[in-house]
């Protein structure tokens, strides 16, 4: 608001230069060219992923967590191939690169996105839609436009803190006063540049404005509501201490009433306690 | 019920749920309570967390561990944005039911675990602490 035209549109360029974005393990690129030649196994997937032993011992400590409700079966990455599909496994790849970034950049971010994966794994179950470890995953992935933002941009990343605290602002709307855009827009362009499928991308694009989405609106709402709900509980921190709007589009399009938030929220209790620790 | 890494145990804490080995081994049970020697052992085997009975630990930042108590006091502060907003207004309220009857539970059930030496319950902080 307080920025005109010209230095917003550099910012934009700053934070979207692509040599300074984390990169992602080199074994992802030939998995990503692998899977689209119709011909692949999984079995060859999952030797090239098995190469590189590292990301595969995260892959699989994550894969077992209790967020995707496996824990303890999944035994290789052929096997996480085949259960969760390569959209979960490479979204997985994708948090495991940059995890240590996102610890460093924002306390709390990381527990806010385990929370809000778990979250949305319950979310996707109780409204009876397929591959909920697919929104899983989206729900990890939601506010990664954060840390990019909080790496590229440590000036305007503290202004963002500074606007929170003095304006009474959330994030959110803190990103918008400082930036003229918000995370939703740097997550539409880090999921393109990362090849994610377009129903995780709308995701986490419309997390804020579910009710925006174009082509995958359930998604777009079970995230709206595991942010919602993992805020509600202060679980992690996304960078304020506020509740999110909770957009009643949302629980009408997955015909939620309010009961069905007291079971999620049921479930997250447990569950919450399960992931509190996880890291690599 | 608190998941704490095993260095911050302390004697008269009880377990809330078995500790085990990969692999499903059981080597403590639930309710057991923890002495320096069952403590020094869990370390020995590399036991690395343990989940404990009651919130005995504050780890800086509310989270999994915060009481339902806590949570519904919480509320306005976090929906202080929206006090004008009827829909939103309306969420706090539903909010505020379902975490005083889950606020009731627990007190109910803390109060019923009380037996003369109980584990930390009465020392766990006041608030929950905005997890800056």
């Amino acid at each position: 608001m307080s920025m005109d035209d010209d230095l917003k549109t550099r910012i934009k360029g700053e934070i979207l230069q692509v040599k300074d974005l984390p990169t992602l393990p080199h074994v992802l690129d030939k998995v990503t060219r692998l899977v689209e030649d119709p011909d692949a196994s999984s079995e060859a997937i999952a030797k090239v992923i098995a190469t590189d032993q590292v990301l595969s011992a995260k892959v699989l400590k994550m894969v077992n967590s209790p967020i995707y409700g496996f824990p303890g079966r999944i035994s290789s990455i052929q096997h996480a191939l085949v259960l969760l599909g390569f959209n979960v496994v490479r979204g997985i790849i994708i948090s495991t690169s940059v995890f240590d970034m996102m610890v460093q950049a924002m306390k709390g971010l990381w527990e806010h996105s385990l929370g809000c994966a778990t979250a949305c794994n319950i979310i996707a179950r109780r409204a009876g839609f397929e591959d909920p470890e697919e929104y899983a995953v989206a729900g990890l992935l939601h506010d990664l436009g954060k840390v990019v933002t909080a790496v590229q941009l440590p000036d305007t990343h503290a202004a963002i803190l500074k606007a929170v605290e003095a304006k009474n602002l959330n994030y959110f709307q803190a990103e918008k006063d400082v930036l003229g855009f918000g995370h939703d827009r740097i997550n539409a362009w880090l999921a393109r540049h990362w090849g994610l499928p377009p129903n995780i991308r709308e995701a986490m694009t419309r997390h804020h404005a579910p009710q925006l989405a174009e082509f995958y609106k359930p998604m777009s709402c079970v995230v709206h509501i595991g942010d919602f709900l993992v805020r509600l509980l202060e679980f992690g921190n996304a960078g304020d201490d506020q509740t999110a709007y909770l957009r009643p589009e949302a629980l009408i399009e997955l015909k939620f009433r309010m009961s069905d938030l007291d079971k999620v929220m049921d479930e997250m209790a447990g569950q919450l306690l399960e992931v509190s620790d996880l890291t690599f | 019920m608190q998941k704490i890494p095993i260095n911050l145990a302390a004697p008269g804490m009880k377990l809330a749920k078995p500790v085990t080995k990969e692999g499903g081994m059981t080597i403590m049970a639930e309710g057991m309570e923890l002495t320096e020697s069952l403590i020094s052992r869990l370390e020995a085997m590399k036991i690395e967390r343990i989940t404990v009975q009651g919130h005995p630990v504050e780890m800086g930042g509310a989270g999994a561990g915060t009481r339902w108590g806590e949570r519904r006091d919480r509320l306005d502060h976090l929906f202080r944005r929206y006090s004008g907003d009827k829909w939103m207004t309306r969420v706090k309220e539903r909010m505020r039911q379902y975490f005083q009857i889950k606020a009731a539970a627990q007190e109910a059930k803390i109060k019923a675990a009380q037996q003369p030496d109980v584990a930390g319950e009465g020392e766990s902080s006041e608030k929950g602490g905005e997890g800056a």
